[in-house]
C-alpha cells in the first residue's frame, strides 16, 4: 500500500501536469540516464532497460544519452560481421536519444562508422570537427531533446591528443579537420537562447570538463566520457553539475532536472551501480547471451603453414608485424607479453587475444642509438638474455668474462651498426613504453592501435603464412677475465 | 607528458591510460628501491574513481588507495 501510494505521489509530482501548493507556475521534472565509455560491454544493458522501465512508471519524461566511447574493448562486438552492430542493436533497444562521437567510435574506419550511424535509431552529435575532406556526412554539433513543454540542448564535443586528432588511428580520420573542444564550446552559448538547459555531452575527461564549467558557466550540466572518472556524489563546479559514470557500464549516471515554467530550479546527479540492480529485461538478457555466444572469435584469419614454436620465434613475427604496420626502423615485442609457446595451422582471432591478452597500444616514439642501448642492457634477464625481441635488425650482448655487461651493440638490417648521431623511429607496447627502465628524451604517442589488432592485419593480410623467424640477439661472453 | 602519480612526476608517452602511468611509477620506485604498496583504488585529485583504463592528460594527478584509506 505504502508503494503505491508513494508511486501515486511521484507520477503526480513528476508527470508535469500537478501544481505545487503556492506554485503559479508547471513543474516538469526530466530524469537523464547517461552512459559512458561503455566500449561495447553488453553484460549490463538488461539490467538498465529494467531500471529505465520501473523510472518511467515514476517519471515521464525519461531521456537515456551516451557520452561516447561506446565501441572497442569487447572483441565479441568488434569483430562481429558487421563490426558494432550489437551494441547499437542494444542501445537501439534501451532507447537512448543521443551519443556523442568519442575518439573510439573511428576505430572501426570511417564506412563502419558511417553503417553504425545509420543502424543507430537516436543521433550522433559532435561540434569541434569538419568532415567535409572525408566521406563521413558532418555531424550535428547539437541536439534538443524535448520533455513535455522543456526543452534541452546538448552538445557534443571530443577530446584531441598531442597532433590535434582524437585519440585513434590517423588513418581512421583521414580528411577531417578538428578543433579544440574547450574553444568550440564558446560559439554555443546561443543555445541558451534555443532551450530551457544546456548540457555539455562531452567526451574529453573531467578535467576538461571542470575547466570548461568555469570558463562557460552558461551550462547548466555537463556530462562526460574519456577518463572514466566515477563521480559517485556528482557536485557543481561554477554552479554547473559535471557528471561521469565511469566506464563499462558497470554505472549508470542519473541527472534530475526539475523546472518551474522556464525555468531550471533544480538539478541533481547520482550514480546507480548496474550491478546491484535486482530484476532485469529478459527478452534484452538472452540476446545478450545470443551476441555472447556468437562464434565470431572462431573466425579463421590466415594459416601458419609452418609452426612457429618458442617465444623469440614468436617474438620475431610479432615484431615484424609491428614493424610494417608504420614502417618504423626497428619494433620490440618482451617475451612476457607472449602468452602462447607455438602458433599452429589455421589462425583463429580468438588464438590472438590468447598470445596477446592485454591490450597494449602500439607506442610510437623517436629515440638515439644510446637510447635503444640503454632500453636492451635495462632488459636483461638472469642469463643476460634481453627480455625483447627486435625486428629492423640485430642485437649483440658483450659480457667480459665474469659474465657482467660491457656493451650492447645493434646493428640495422644491412648489418651497419647504428651510428649515434641518428635517430630511429620505433614501435612497442606501450607496457614496454611504460615499465620497462628505459630512460629516453621522447616519450612518444600512442598510435591508436591494440597490437593485438596490429597482428590480426597482419595475419589477414598474408592469410597462408610461410614464416620462419630467425637469430637476432646473440650473447658473447670474452674469454678469461 | 608528465603526470602525477601518488604527487611523484612520471614521464609517459602521450595517449597514456591510467595504467600506464601506474606502470611507469612502479618502474621508478623500484628504480629508487621503494617498495610498491598494494592499491585497489585509483583517484583522481579530488577523489573521484578512475579506471585503470581511464585516460590522462598533461600534468593529471591521480593517487593509489589501499581500500579504506584515506588520501
Amino acid at each position: 500500500m505504502r508503494t503505491i501510494f508513494k508511486r501515486t505521489f511521484y507520477l503526480l509530482l513528476f508527470s508535469g501536469v500537478f501544481l505545487l501548493p503556492g506554485c503559479s507556475e508547471q513543474e516538469t521534472l526530466v530524469v537523464i540516464f547517461h552512459t559512458n565509455d561503455t566500449h561495447a560491454n553488453l553484460d549490463n544493458y538488461p539490467a538498465m532497460a529494467k531500471l529505465i522501465e520501473e523510472e518511467k512508471i515514476l517519471s515521464e519524461h525519461v531521456l537515456v544519452v551516451s557520452a561516447g566511447d561506446i565501441f572497442s574493448g569487447n572483441p565479441m562486438v568488434d569483430y562481429f560481421d558487421p563490426p558494432g552492430y550489437p551494441q547499437i542493436d542494444l542501445m537501439n533497444r534501451l532507447g537512448y536519444n543521443l551519443n556523442t562521437i568519442g575518439n573510439h567510435e573511428f576505430d572501426y574506419g570511417i564506412e563502419v562508422l558511417k553503417d553504425r550511424m545509420a543502424q543507430a535509431d537516436f543521433p550522433f552529435i559532435l561540434a569541434n570537427l569538419d568532415t567535409e575532406g572525408s566521406d563521413l556526412p558532418q555531424p550535428d554539433p547539437y541536439h534538443i531533446l524535448r520533455a513535455g513543454r522543456r526543452t534541452i540542448a546538448f552538445l557534443g564535443l571530443v577530446q584531441l591528443n598531442h597532433m590535434g586528432i582524437p585519440s585513434a588511428h590517423p588513418d581512421n580520420l583521414k580528411g577531417i579537420e578538428f578543433f579544440s573542444p574547450v574553444e568550440t564550446a564558446s560559439r554555443f552559448e546561443f543555445l541558451t537562447g534555443k532551450a530551457d538547459a544546456v548540457i555539455g555531452l562531452t567526451h574529453h575527461g573531467f578535467r576538461s570538463d571542470t575547466l570548461m564549467a568555469s570558463l562557460y558557466p552558461w551550462f547548466d550540466v555537463i556530462i562526460g566520457g574519456h577518463s572514466h572518472t566515477l563521480t559517485l556524489n556528482p557536485m557543481l563546479h561554477n554552479d554547473v553539475l559535471v557528471t561521469q559514470a565511469g566506464s563499462n557500464l558497470d554505472y549508470v549516471g542519473k541527472v534530475t532536472l526539475l523546472f518551474r515554467g522556464r525555468e531550471l530550479v533544480e538539478k541533481r546527479g547520482e550514480m546507480i551501480n548496474l550491478g546491484a540492480i535486482e530484476g532485469r529485461d529478459e527478452l534484452l538478457a538472452a540476446l545478450v547471451d545470443e551476441y555472447a555466444g556468437n562464434p565470431v572469435l572462431n573466425r579463421v584469419i590466415g594459416r601458419m603453414n609452418r609452426p612457429l614454436v618458442g617465444k623469440p620465434d614468436l617474438g620475431c613475427f610479432i615484431t615484424d608485424a609491428y614493424r610494417e604496420h608504420g614502417n618504423y626502423d626497428f619494433a620490440f615485442q618482451n617475451y612476457g607479453g607472449i602468452r602462447v609457446d607455438s602458433l599452429t595451422g589455421e589462425i583463429r582471432i580468438s588464438d590472438i587475444f590468447r598470445m596477446d591478452p592485454f591490450g597494449n597500444e602500439l607506442v610510437s616514439m623517436e629515440v638515439t642509438y644510446s637510447e635503444l642501448q640503454n632500453l636492451i642492457g635495462n632488459s636483461l634477464s638472469g642469463n643476460n638474455y634481453p627480455s625483447v625481441q627486435i625486428s629492423g635488425g640485430r642485437i649483440e650482448v658483450h659480457l667480459n668474462g665474469e659474465g657482467t655487461l660491457q656493451e650492447v651493440k645493434i646493428f640495422n638490417q644491412s648489418d651497419d651498426e647504428l651510428s649515434t648521431g641518428n635517430r630511429y623511429q620505433v614501435a612497442m607496447p606501450s607496457y614496454i613504453a611504460s615499465a620497462f627502465n628505459f630512460e629516453r628524451e621522447d616519450q612518444g604517442y600512442g598510435t591508436g592501435i591494440i597490437t593485438a589488432q596490429v597482428l590480426i592485419d597482419q595475419i589477414t593480410r598474408l592469410q597462408d603464412i610461410d614464416y620462419s623467424g630467425s637469430q637476432r640477439t646473440s650473447v658473447i661472453r670474452a674469454e678469461g677475465k | 607528458m608528465q603526470v602525477y602519480v601518488n604527487d611523484m612526476p612520471v614521464s609517459v608517452f602521450d595517449g597514456a591510460k591510467v595504467k600506464d602511468a601506474i606502470n611507469k611509477y612502479y618502474s621508478q620506485m623500484l628504480l629508487m628501491g621503494k617498495s610498491c604498496e598494494y592499491f585497489n583504488e585509483v583517484t583522481d585529485s579530488i577523489g573521484n574513481q578512475v579506471s585503470t583504463d581511464g585516460s590522462l592528460s598533461e600534468d593529471e594527478r591521480i593517487y593509489l588507495l589501499a581500500s579504506g584509506r584515506d588520501r
